[in-house]
């Protein structure tokens, strides 16, 4: 209690700037104030008859103690406090010289006095007062007791005396406490908030230098706080940038001009704020790492969003662990694959070795037949599920489109790189490529069998048996049925009935892989442009599935792979209209056939990864050239298509048992 | 100016001025004493100033430099004084004015010394009123009025009510000046009022 009490009263030591002014002006004022004392009070010695000279000297004796401490004290406080010594005098001198029938109104002085002394905001000083009063009294009860209970006062009457002089001093202190606390104190007060905050700041500085994520805030304008978290820094540079795509723009410029779209429907605030920030970029990549970034408006609950809390995150080693994952299942699936048809991904795996290292190196220089490579590659990818590959190679396509050039050396770099690591992932499998050993089918060896036991001559039996080292065409159309139905399934055209003939036929495998690599894209063309969607079908009264057939055959000497589908068939005004556009013959069917071919020409006006580009029939065409082929196409609209490519026998195997008899 | 100096001068100044207000405090506070009606004094020096014939006897004991007593002079002098009470005067230092202008307003004055004052009439303090009754009784020593400095100067309320025996007279206090020399060296040691 008496510890509060003596904290209420007396001030913390130090001294302000703003309190030194403030008590520097109140000071000289209040100096001023008992100076005008003298003249006053010697007027009022004077119409009292209580000796104007006496009235001179006493009150310039009171006076000698304010000036002595207004010239000397260095403390601004304890000049106040002697001016608190000074009131209660100059009130003694003011009863004593007005004497008369205002004399008990003179008292009101004090009472006054004490009021004004709040004004210095410092209690110590009212204190000083009050303590005076009472010494005064306390030495006159020593000297006289009975003037103190003067004219026989009961003690009763002398405390109630005593407590308003208590009262008012400590209402008196409590203000000046007050105002001190609240008015002269405020620099003080705002100092240590400020400090506080500074303390805060300092806190949330060593949190922002320090936290892993990325955090900045946008005004309503866009405009980029100046706090944000080190990372930032760290990520994108000292930037002085006004704006998130000012910032961000030297390290991912698509992702600044995608969040400039963003925010330009966040300033026109047609829809929720979270709405249109749905809208901004999630993801930038800064020096390889890939960031992503979140958006929160910021502001009262209840209320309108005042700005944008911008969380980036670095997501490389997630990215990095789902690309492995998804590399892991794509392994995963193609071991699948090699288990059901191991030659079969054997030879696209050949194949593709081959032609991932025709567009790394610089050695086809013609873009039209690099595109076609691409083009192949990127297909027979997509079919064997080797989505990564088939992912680059329609970067290094859309790259080139939009270049109108050859593939940038980083992206065909990041092609071999993306091989590299699917090779070194199936090495085990692919490695151990063992085509020493003969597959037959049961159907074959009864076949010989007979042959052999009806004494078929031995040279026509060897012919048969020849012909083992060959693959069945079968083992191809099967391979071109799954990956018709794996192409139908990711267009969501599932139910496709496919029906396979191969007429017995067996061709090369090492000689007929080209040609096949580049048949896919027929199949796909199939699904894609030719097979209508169930509900197409329905519409038009067909079945709700469509019908392929793929067969191979000898027909007139020669072999011909052809595939039928009961589709929408070849748009011809479409395709006249793109030839025309490209500057290509187009007078009659056979000039529209021919454009089908040409590089570059499409019927769909945009290109999807599975097709699109006109580059696949070119591609088939080559391979049907090189092997002295040709190819044929009929359609009718509403009624499906047909692609046949024939091939003159001298192109099949053609190994003569006296070889082997040599051998 | 040096600080042990400054402190030595600020610290003289408390110190005077503590004990000069004190004294002044001492001097306007202190109860004035009052004679006592038994003191066989008073009542010889009463008789000695006593009219012949009077039964109602006031006497005044004024100051001449008592700024009270001049106030009550300034009131006896201008009031109508009651026809069936004798009144004087005991002024404590002659004052020819004081005297001619009671002299005129018919108050026989009686000058005395503040050491006669004390010897004679056992009284130290001023101004004091004293009234006899027919039967030399002393029936009222006290004031004038009710409150220090008090405008109101109670005399005439006093004197009848002394006379009109049914109601309560209270005496009041002595507010005024020390007149003797020992009792203003007790309540003014710095002789600043007196």
């Amino acid at each position: 209690m008496f510890r509060k009490i003596v904290d209420a009263v007396v001030l913390p030591s130090e001294i302000t700037g703003f309190e030194s002014d403030y008590l520097a002006r109140m000071n000289r004022v209040a100096l001023w104030f008992f100076a005008l004392h003298l003249p006053i009070f010697v007027l009022v010695a004077y119409f009292n008859d209580t000796g104007p000279m006496t009235a001179v000297a006493l009150t310039s004796a009171v006076l000698v103690g304010p000036f002595i401490a207004y010239f000397t004290f260095k403390n601004p406080r304890a000049i106040s406090v002697s001016y608190g010594i000074t009131a209660m005098l100059m009130g003694g001198l003011l009863v004593h010289f007005g004497q008369g029938p205002v004399q008990i109104e003179m008292h009101f002085y004090f009472f006054a006095l004490l009021a004004m002394l709040a004004m210095f905001g410092n209690p110590m000083v009212i204190a000083t007062a009050a303590v005076t009063v009472a010494l005064h009294h306390l030495l006159v009860w020593m000297y006289l007791p009975a003037s103190v209970f003067n004219y026989d006062a009961p003690l009763w009457v002398v405390a109630i005396h005593a407590a308003f002089v208590v009262l008012e001093s400590v209402a008196t202190c409590y203000i000046a406490r007050s105002f001190f606390d609240n008015v002269i104190g405020l620099e003080k007060i705002v100092k240590s908030r400020t400090a506080e905050l500074d303390a805060r700041n300092e806190d949330m500085h060593l949190l922002l230098d320090n936290v892993q994520q990325g955090f900045l805030t946008l005004d309503r304008t866009g405009a980029v706080a100046a706090e944000r978290s080190a990372q930032v820094t760290r990520w994108f540079g000292h930037v002085d940038a006004a704006t998130l795509p000012e910032l961000i723009e030297g390290v991912d410029a698509g992702f600044a001009d995608d969040f400039r779209m963003a925010w330009e429907q966040v300033e026109e605030d047609l829809l929720p704020v979270e709405c249109n920030l749905d809208l901004a970029p999630s993801e930038l990549v800064a020096n390889g790492r890939n960031i992503e970034v979140s958006y929160r408006p910021l502001g009262p609950v209840d209320g309108d969003w005042t700005g944008v809390l911008v969380v980036m995150s670095d997501v490389t080693s997630q990215r990095e662990r789902e690309r492995l994952e998804s590399e892991q299942r794509e392994v995963l699936h193609l071991l699948d694959r090699i288990m059901r048809d191991k030659a079969g991904f054997l030879e696209f795996f050949a194949e593709g070795e081959r032609q991932v290292k025709l567009i790394a190196s610089d050695e086809i220089e013609d873009r039209v037949l690099l595109g076609r490579v691409i083009h192949t590659l990127k297909g027979n990818s997509a079919v064997f599920g080797v989505h990564r590959i088939a992912d680059r190679c329609h970067e290094i396509e859309e790259a080139m489109k939009e270049s109108g050039g050859r593939p940038p050396e980083a992206l065909r770099a990041g092609l071999d790189e993306a091989w590299t690591r699917l090779r070194s992932s199936l090495e085990m499998i692919v490695g151990d490529d063992d085509n020493s050993h003969i597959e037959i089918e049961d159907q074959e060896f009864r076949s010989v069998l007979g042959s052999l036991l009806a004494d078929v001559p031995r040279e026509d039996v060897a012919r048969e048996m020849i012909a083992w080292r060959l693959e069945p065409t079968r083992r191809r159309l099967t391979r071109l049925a799954d990956q018709l139905e794996r192409v139908a399934t990711r267009l969501d055209k599932r139910g496709i009935e496919v029906q396979l003939e191969d007429h017995g036929l067996r061709l090369d495998a090492e000689r007929w892989s080209g040609f096949w690599s580049a048949y896919v894209h027929v199949i796909r063309n199939a699904v894609d442009h030719g097979i209508e969607s169930i509900e197409e079908r329905r519409a038009l009264g067909k079945d709700g599935a469509g019908h392929i057939l793929v067969e191979t055959a000898m027909e007139s000497d020669e072999l011909v792979v052809r595939l039928r589908d009961d589709g929408r068939g070849i748009d011809w005004a479409r395709v006249r209209e793109r030839a025309m556009e490209r500057g290509l013959p187009a007078d009659d069917r056979a000039d529209l056939v021919a454009a089908l071919f040409h590089d570059g020409l499409s019927t769909r006006d945009e290109a999807t990864d599975t097709s699109g580009r006109g580059a696949g029939l070119g591609a088939l065409a080559q391979a049907v050239e090189a092997m002295s082929g040709r190819i044929e196409v009929s359609s009718a609209p509403g009624q499906g298509t047909t692609f046949e490519c024939y091939f003159p026998r001298r192109v099949l195997s053609c190994e003569r048992p006296e070889r082997y008899l040599a051998a | 100016m040096r600080p042990w100096l400054v402190r030595i001068a600020f610290a003289t100044w408390l110190v005077l001025c503590t004990v000069g207000a004190g004294t002044l405090m001492a001097s306007h506070w202190y109860t004035l004493p009052k004679p006592s009606p038994s003191d066989v004094r008073v009542a010889a020096q009463l008789e000695r100033l006593r009219p012949d014939g009077a039964e109602w006897f006031a006497a005044h004991v004024l100051y001449s430099s008592c700024p009270c007593s001049v106030r009550v002079l300034d009131h006896l002098f201008s009031s109508a004084r009651p026809k069936d009470v004798a009144e004087v005067i005991l002024l404590v230092e002659a004052d020819a004015a004081i005297e001619a202008r009671a002299a005129e307003a018919g108050f026989p004055v009686t000058v005395v010394t503040p050491d006669a004052l004390r010897d004679d009439y056992g009284i130290e303090a001023a101004p004091l009123m004293l009234v006899q009754d027919a039967s030399r009784r002393i029936r009222y020593a006290g004031g004038y009025t009710e409150r220090k400095q008090g405008p109101d100067i109670r005399d005439l309320a006093i004197l009848e009510s002394i006379r009109d025996e049914s109601s309560h007279t209270v005496e009041l206090p002595l507010f005024g000046c020390a007149v003797s020399l020992e009792l203003q060296n007790v309540l003014d040691p710095l002789k600043i009022k007196y």
